[in-house]
């Protein structure tokens, strides 16, 4: 009985190794750092349109107004236990700058950390950089601005840190090579990494579905429509689908079926495909039709996880040798790598 | 070493360029095993933080109205220490990501008015014309949607009232003409289908409600705010924090 438990403990140890630590090639990490890191770079460089209008001291959110609201909760009144500001730890360097010059000072750090993470120089560095940033930016509008893609945000770059990020696609792999260091061809960091964000994502559309189930309009084949429906998320015309309320419910249980299996069927091989492509059907409809690109591109960013290094490295590595002829004038995305 | 006799230096000897190894095992990111697989020692520690790590994330997901004491505990206790690193890593909504109920859109309108009462420029949040990109545009809906907080009705005006007055005194203060501003928040519902086959279009006037509306003038405005935004979390009143950080989006 104590030799069989003993065994059990042993598998499971094994294959939890296995699972979290065996080594993988780091091409998935490294596309998802350059993506991410232009996703970063994007919702960041859209704040510089009214940086002062959202992060100023005279602004929509004024630090008075959103100090009083997460010190309450949203009730002022309302009971439970007090305990002082101690107790939180909602950061952001907003509410140490008020100043408009030093505000537009620290964003433009903030947007060269991003491209840089984007381009992979000092990767690593940069990763921890650009997830302090881009949690004090959402800390600073949360509630008030913040919505889904702060969150793929800053899910990205936490686990983007924790991996050789710019093992490739990058300028730390070019600098690596000029300097006739041999690369990282594979790496437990890396797999970590990737684990992680597999396991978030799984996260995320599990919950998404358990709450979409405790409301009536996803049980009532409606949501899809409603959100058609709704002139200020809208950003393709779709009314005319009213003419179809069934393929309209059909797309309602669609998205929460596949919202409610994808942590059990995103991993088996055989069905990981069909979940891909519903993951890119349904964000695609997210990016196309409800106005949302940059939140619809950031899970897409996160589902890249499950993309094979192999898969990856057809789609990037080309790409990276032209990007790499035109920069240093010779190729190195090849068969190395 | 100090001291020691010195012998002359030879003249450089050309080196041939360094190649990269086109053989041999596979390198990783950590020099002496294979992959850069951690020490057990490091495996171990990184395990306790990935089961502490998922199980934060977990509970958060969890937290919702009616969630059990055990995970409003662990997720919101201002003493707990989950809280502190769901806080610290901006894992700490207890709502999901996506949209789970497809409710009203709201809207923010607004009428600037001179010292005679004359309008002088009138305006919305979000603005298909004005707020451009997209994401730029979302974030002012965001601002219209997050301008409340549903805890009660009573709380929802309360909540509703001061964010309207942030934005009033925010419009005031970006347009110096302007002496008061008049503000409403709509919900706006969508169109049911039937109403769409009948020819009616998305923003019919009847598919808005005025929710509430409040009006701000420069005089009433406070002197100026204070220099620092840090004084507000060095001397703000004590927390009674009991449920979710944000609305859902």
């Amino acid at each position: 009985m104590m030799a069989a438990l003993r065994n059990y403990l042993a598998e499971s140890w094994k294959a939890w190794n296995r699972f979290w630590f065996a080594p993988a090639n780091p091409a998935t990490l490294s596309a998802i750092r350059v993506l991410a890191g232009a996703m970063l770079l994007y919702t960041h460089l859209v704040w510089s349109l009214g940086l002062t209008d959202f992060f100023g001291p005279n602004g929509w959110l004024p630090q008075p107004l959103m100090s009083e609201f997460r010190m309450t909760n949203g009730d002022p009144d309302g009971p439970g236990p007090v305990a002082g500001l101690e107790g939180r730890f909602i950061w952001s360097h907003f509410h140490h700058v008020d100043s408009p010059k030093l505000i537009w000072t620290v964003h433009v750090v903030a947007l060269v950390v991003f491209f840089l993470l984007t381009i992979g120089f000092f990767s690593r560095a940069m990763a921890v950089l650009a997830f302090l940033f881009a949690v004090s930016y959402a800390n600073r509008i949360t509630p008030g601005a913040y919505f889904g893609l702060d969150k793929v945000n800053c899910m990205l770059a936490l686990y983007l840190m924790l991996g050789p990020c710019g093992a490739r696609y990058s300028v730390d792999r070019l600098w690596r090579l000029h300097r006739g260091h041999t690369e990282i061809s594979i790496s437990s960091m890396a797999n970590l990494a990737i684990r992680l964000i597999q396991v978030h994502v799984c996260i995320i559309y599990l919950f998404s579905a358990i709450v979409k189930l405790r409301g009536s309009q996803w049980l009532g084949g409606e949501a899809v429509w409603m959100a058609f429906g709704m002139y200020e998320s809208q950003s393709l015309d779709m009314t005319w689908l009213a003419s179809w309320p069934l393929l309209l419910n059909l797309l309602t249980y669609l998205t929460l079926f596949w919202e409610l299996a994808y942590c059990a069927l995103i991993w088996p091989a055989l069905s990981r495909p069909w979940m891909l492509l519903m993951a890119i059907f349904v964000h695609s409809g997210v990016v196309l039709a409800l106005g949302m690109p940059t939140f619809g591109l950031a899970m897409l960013i996160g589902n890249l996880a499950f993309v094979s290094p192999e898969t990856v490295r057809k789609v990037f590595d080309p790409i990276a040798r032209r990007i790499s002829l035109a920069v240093v004038g010779k190729a190195t995305g090849g068969a190395t790598a | 070493m100090v001291g020691a006799p010195t012998k002359p230096t030879p003249p450089p000897v050309p080196q041939p360029p360094a190649k990269p190894r086109a053989s041999g095992p596979p390198r990783g990111d950590s020099p002496g095993r294979p992959g850069g697989i951690p020490a057990l020692f490091v495996r171990c520690l990184i395990s306790l933080w990935i089961v502490w790590h998922f199980s934060g994330v977990f509970l958060a997901a969890l937290s919702l109205e009616g969630a059990s004491p055990l995970v409003q505990n662990a997720t919101q206790h201002p003493k707990s220490p989950m809280q502190w690193y769901l806080d610290a890593s901006y894992m700490n909504q207890g709502r999901p990501l996506f949209a789970p109920i497809v409710g009203p859109a709201h809207v923010i309108r607004y009428d600037l008015l001179d010292a005679t009462g004359q309008t002088i420029e009138k305006g919305e949040l979000p603005s298909r014309k004005l707020h451009w990109p997209r994401l730029f545009y979302h974030r002012h809906m965001m601002l219209a949607d997050q301008s409340d907080f549903p805890v009660s009705q009573q709380m929802s005006d309360y909540w509703q009232r001061k964010y309207l007055e942030a934005f009033g005194n925010h419009l005031l203060a970006i347009n110096e003409k302007a002496q008061t501003v008049r503000l409403e928040r709509l919900a706006h519902w969508p169109l049911r289908q039937n109403h769409v086959l009948e020819g009616r279009k998305l923003t019919d006037p009847e598919t808005y409600e005025v929710l509430i509306q409040h009006t701000v003038s420069r005089a009433a405005l406070p002197p100026s705010l204070p220099p620092n935004q840090s004084l507000y979390w060095q001397n703000s009143p004590p927390n009674t924090a009991t449920r979710n950080l944000g609305i859902p989006r």
